[in-house]
């Protein structure tokens, strides 16, 4: 109930945001931003947890990660049609560019959010499966080499049956991660 | 005096000034550096500084820090050069007051001034240890012996000299010494924030000659390279937008935003390759800074 309340408060201090920026979206255009939202909204719910600010509870994970898988995948490319970039569209012409990339990040999308779900098992700060030292995640700082980032093509970094038996915090930032690779090559910035 | 004379005399008068800016000299060199560097600690700065990020076509696949990122400017299109160890299309033949005259004053070798596209500005402060560590760092990097492209800048943006100019008239410093008063962790953010992060790069306004504008310090940038865009980073826009410390700090580690959305653009690189290597203090100091903002750096003149 009180999830709920927070929710609906976050959620409708967030309406006006929304419509600024989708404002005059239709169509599929209209669709995918909804997409997102959503998924938006699934990661904004796990955040506190993920930082230790809430307790831990992983239905909540699992409920979470099942909404961004949902619209990941080909549920995802499909909502992308050559030629939808309108005037209300943040996509930029690079995806049909670069389809292949894309195509990659969203599959990669939906299975980083699979594992998320399995991952839910174990609680943020608990240990990482013995073969995997820190550094070799994501920021780990070692050396010049451009190797730290997972996010070189979209289907580099750990596959889905390392993600699973991770802590679900690192899970979430690689979830984090993907979302942030395909925006950082595909979206408009223009907030 | 008739006009030919007249014109002969202006001519005359361009071509001694150009000459004269041609052969002002910029830069100067370095005390010798014989400080031992730390590896770990170059790497490190080199990421919160950006070099790797900007240094690196990861688009394409290329190799550490053998460069070629394309950036589009008004004034053309620059490419970020070759920084591996390679003595031909590297910086292989360099010595380490080389490098420290590059990355603190903006200056070749040969003593030409680098574009401002080169953030260097930002590096002025950097210490005779940071560059040792940069450098012992640097030559870790396996040599590629490939040439970075050329810049493709149109005239008159491709006469170096002018560059000397701009310095002159925009060259300023970064500011990023400690402030008396001021808690340890603020001071480190300001440290970062103003110098190897470089926040003003792009959350800050420029002129129409490329240069920032101090009255538009962290009010944003709506003409990024590649039409990218930069919000204000400026506190009642912090506040407005929901940001606290806390989630500035994580943002800068996961790039996820108070809404749940994730950093896109130039923003999403400069986490995914700069602050997600940075230590949870670092980040904090910055998020610190960035929410307490010392008074009037957009008032001053």
């Amino acid at each position: 109930m009180k999830k709920t309340l927070v929710t609906l408060t976050a959620g409708s201090l967030l309406v006006a945001g929304i419509a600024a920026s989708h404002e005059g979206a239709t169509g599929i255009v209209r669709e995918r931003m909804d997409g997102m939202v959503a998924m938006r909204d699934a990661v904004r719910d796990l955040t506190p947890m993920m930082q230790g600010q809430a307790e831990y509870n992983p239905e909540a994970v699992i409920d979470a990660a099942a909404i961004i898988e949902r619209h990941a995948g080909q549920t995802m490319t499909a909502l992308f049609p050559e030629g939808s970039d309108d005037d209300a569209s943040y996509a930029r012409v690079e995806i049909w560019q670069d389809w292949q990339a894309f195509e990659a990040m969203a599959m990669r999308l939906e299975l980083v959010a699979e594992a998320l779900a399995e991952a839910a098992d174990n609680p943020p700060g608990s240990a990482m499966p013995g073969q995997m030292n820190n550094s070799s995640m994501m920021g780990g700082g070692s050396g010049m080499m451009g190797g730290g980032s997972s996010m070189m093509g979209a289907d580099a970094g750990p596959d889905a049956g390392m993600l699973a038996q991770m802590p679900v915090d690192r899970v979430f930032a690689v979830v984090a991660q993907t979302c942030s690779a395909c925006h950082t090559q595909f979206r408009t910035e223009r907030d | 005096m008739n006009r030919w004379k007249l014109a002969g005399l202006l001519f005359g008068a361009a071509v001694a000034t150009s000459g004269a800016v041609i052969l002002w000299p910029v830069g100067t060199r370095p005390d010798p550096i014989e400080l031992v560097g730390d590896v770990g600690r170059g790497a490190y700065l080199a990421r919160a500084s950006g070099c790797i990020a900007c240094h690196t076509n990861f688009a394409e696949g290329g190799a550490p820090l053998a460069g070629g990122v394309e950036l589009e400017t008004p004034f053309g299109v620059f490419y970020s050069p070759n920084l591996t160890t390679d003595s031909v299309h590297g910086i292989g033949d360099w010595t380490i007051e080389d490098f420290a005259m590059a990355v603190r004053q903006g200056v070749s070798p040969e003593g030409e001034p680098y574009y401002p596209t080169f953030a260097y500005p930002f590096y002025a402060d950097f210490s005779d240890q940071d560059i040792a560590d940069l450098w012992a760092a640097f030559q870790t990097v396996p040599a590629v012996a490939e040439a970075a492209p050329a810049h493709d800048v149109g005239f008159p943006f491709n006469l170096r000299w002018s560059l000397k100019l701009w310095r002159a008239a925009f060259l300023s410093d970064p500011e990023t010494e400690p402030v008396d008063g001021r808690s340890d962790i603020w001071n480190r953010g300001r440290e970062l924030a103003r110098g190897a992060a470089h926040c003003g790069a792009c959350h800050t306004g420029r002129n129409i000659a490329g240069a920032r504008i101090t009255s538009s310090f962290y009010a944003g940038n709506d003409a990024l390279p590649g039409g990218d865009h930069a919000p204000s980073i400026r506190l009642e826009h912090l506040i407005d937008q929901g940001w606290t410390v806390e989630s500035i700090a994580y943002a800068l580690e996961t790039g996820i935003t108070p809404t749940g959305d994730v950093f896109g653009g130039g923003m999403g690189e400069v986490v995914q390759y700069g602050t997600s290597f940075l230590t949870p203090q670092d980040r904090l100091a910055i998020a610190t800074y960035l929410m307490d903002p010392e008074d009037e750096a957009w008032v001053r003149d």
